[in-house]
């Protein structure tokens, strides 16, 4: 989606994504319409999405983070599950040496990398990525859009 | 299609924010 501040982007982000219900139209999600569903239950669904303000559990460690986008997603996974999941999740996206790190210490890069691994946690089919690349230099960006390419090339990535 | 956005308006208040807005987004496809 591209527009000037202000078209309604991340509008759009929010009514896909249940935050908003819309003041009328449908959201069909793989066939089944979910129009005003709410954010958990889509995460169920397997509807995931980052947002353009990155706002990390701080005071939790960045593996904690990333396992409790698998704890709430698609397949609710055990604790056991979840750690093993967001370590495979966070070696993917670069960020496995700050697994340990409260996630409050990571820059500005990195936080936005946690944000995509704590939605890719959750096993979505369909990932909303708003203003991902915001902010970030372009070594950053090419590292990000190199994670992108990836994920929708090989498909599921993590068990 | 993985997901199908119909007609889709959103307004707080009077401010319109979404006006009809309608696509497809078909299975394994990067949208921007």
């Amino acid at each position: 989606m591209i527009g000037p501040n202000g078209a309604g982007k991340t509008t759009l982000f929010n009514v896909i994504n249940g935050v908003y219900p819309p003041s009328k139209g449908k959201v069909i999600f793989r066939g089944e319409d979910v129009t005003g569903f709410k954010p958990y239950h889509l995460a169920h669904k397997g509807l995931a999405r980052t947002h353009q303000i990155v706002k990390p559990l701080n005071e939790l460690t960045v593996r904690e983070n990333v396992m409790v986008g698998a704890c709430f997603g698609r397949r609710a996974a055990s604790l056991a599950e979840a750690r093993s999941t967001a370590d495979q999740v966070l070696d993917f996206l670069g960020l496995i040496d700050r697994a340990d790190n409260l996630a409050g210490t990571l820059n500005v890069a990195q936080k936005k990398r946690l944000e995509m691994a704590r939605a890719l946690a959750s096993h979505p089919y369909l990932l909303l990525l708003d203003e991902v690349l915001a902010g970030l230099n372009s070594s950053e960006i090419d590292m990000m859009v190199d994670s992108v390419r990836k994920i929708r090339e090989q498909g599921p990535l993590f068990s | 299609m993985i997901l199908q956005v119909e007609n889709v308006s959103k307004a707080f208040g009077g401010l319109q924010a979404l006006l009809n807005l309608t696509f497809d987004l078909p299975e394994g496809q990067i949208l921007g």
